[in-house]
């Protein structure tokens, strides 16, 4: 889709601060037996190539930005990685695999409780028996919103980001651009933790672990990342 | 006993800050073809006001004793039942045209499956075509971040708010130690609940004025029915 393809060229520039997720969903890879991963938001591969090139594992990567996916096919070269056009909310695969990963936030663009009800709903008919969804998102914080709602900020070199909280929506609104460029809108559609927990719920779902931090410490009120391992039952 | 009684006694100069909500949840109740039940009745603030404004009796329930008793003193002579109870346990000898929660008083509950379970006992007590009207507050990032850690002076009662973004929570702890905590939901996980439970959304109102929800709105005002 379209209203991502503007970010492509810069994304791993927008990406570079977010390293720490990479070891976390390889070790989640390296962790099954089987063969085939599947991947949601893959983009321009940030985590599908790493886990690719260590695990040798084959990841079935879809996103809907026709853009990203070339960046990422360019990147990936031989490794088995299939960069796949598609929406999440309605993805098919022809074999279920052990493991569905959908790294950085990337389910947050899914705006309503529908959208996000068949994006779980897709999940669970994607896995086997005792296979695992695992994401991560943001702690929506009251207190960082309020600093930098309406406020122009620069990310390294000339790439800024105007944020526009819409508390009503749970929604936030992200303009970004280059130097005197402005490149675009994405929105983001926060998520509190009892809505993941409704989530894992209605899908059928069963929450394995939740973590405070890719390093696997526990969630606690001071946590400010939501890192979820869910199990589809056995 | 339960955590809410320590308030019972100041709950109406405090809590009643919801301008408008009666008129609203009485234009309901006249509207209602059958039994009337309001959750989390509390002191009686909407309750006592429908009963009045409509002639229609009215049971409302709460977890409360303390907040049962000022409600018994204040409606005396009036059609309204008051019954102990756990909205999360709620149990109906015939089915409702219409259950109501004001006053916000579903934030009380903690996590999904208390609100699942509470949205699926509603729908379960509810007749087909009946209604289930709540409201709760939009959650500010601007309000948070600004009464953090702050005491306020309200009628007389120091009281400290905290807030807790990882569990979505609100607390509000007197100086003699009472604690009230709410838990903020998003109109995403309203509309989720209204969904598992089988019920539609007839109107999701931004006030009491039944104005559109709109990105403005400050306030869930829900009504729901369940299928007929």
């Amino acid at each position: 889709m379209a209203e991502y393809d503007v970010w492509a060229p810069d994304y791993d520039e927008w990406a570079s601060d977010m390293t720490e997720d990479v070891p976390f969903y390889v070790d989640l890879a390296r962790e099954f037996a089987g063969d085939t991963l599947v991947e949601l938001g893959v983009g321009t591969g940030r985590i599908a190539i790493p886990i690719a090139r260590e695990t040798g594992k084959r990841v079935i990567g879809i996103d809907r930005s026709p853009a990203m996916l070339d960046v990422g096919r360019e990147r990936a070269g031989d490794l088995p990685i299939e960069f796949c056009e598609g929406d999440f909310r309605d993805f098919t695969i022809e074999e279920p695999v052990d493991l569905v990963i959908c790294p950085f936030r990337a389910l947050l663009h899914a705006p309503t409780w529908a959208d996000k009800r068949r994006v779980f709903e897709s999940v669970a008919a994607a896995l086997k028996p005792g296979g695992r969804f695992a994401w991560n998102t943001f702690v929506f914080s009251p207190f960082l919103a309020a600093q930098n709602h309406g406020r122009k900020q620069t990310r390294g070199g000339d790439l800024w980001e105007v944020v526009q909280q819409v508390p009503a929506d749970n929604r936030i609104d992200l303009t970004r651009g280059r130097g005197d460029r402005e490149d675009g809108m994405v929105q983001l559609w926060w998520v509190t933790k009892s809505e993941w927990e409704g989530l894992i719920d209605v899908s059928g779902l069963e929450v394995e672990a939740l973590y405070g931090w890719f390093d696997r410490r526990p969630f606690d009120d001071d946590s400010q990342e939501f890192v979820w391992v869910a199990r589809k039952p056995g | 006993m339960s955590a809410y009684d320590a308030w019972a006694a100041v709950y109406d100069a405090w809590g009643g800050q919801n301008p408008g909500d009666v008129a609203h949840y009485v234009e309901l109740a006249r509207a209602a073809d059958g039994p009337i039940v309001e959750l989390a009745v509390g002191t009686g603030r909407v309750a006592i006001e429908v009963v009045r404004e409509t002639g229609k009796p009215v049971l409302g329930i709460d977890s409360s004793p303390a907040m049962l008793e000022v409600a018994r003193e204040k409606s005396a002579g009036l059609p309204l039942e008051l019954r102990l109870g756990d909205m999360r346990e709620l149990e109906l000898d015939e089915p409702a045209a219409l259950i109501y929660v004001p006053g916000r008083s579903l934030l009380h509950l903690h996590g999904w499956s208390e609100k699942r379970r509470v949205f699926e006992r509603v729908a379960r007590s509810l007749r087909p075509g009946g209604r289930f009207a709540f409201n709760a507050f939009v959650f500010s990032h601007a309000i948070a971040a600004q009464l953090d850690g702050t005491t306020q002076e309200q009628n007389g009662i120091a009281q400290t708010l905290r807030y807790s973004p990882a569990d979505n929570r609100t607390e509000i702890v007197r100086d003699d130690g009472a604690t009230l905590r709410l838990w903020w939901a998003t109109k995403a996980e309203w509309d989720g609940l209204l969904d598992v439970a089988g019920l539609e959304i007839e109107a999701l109102y931004g006030g009491f004025e039944r104005e559109p929800f709109t990105d403005e709105s400050l306030e869930y005002v829900y009504v729901a029915r369940k299928p007929a």
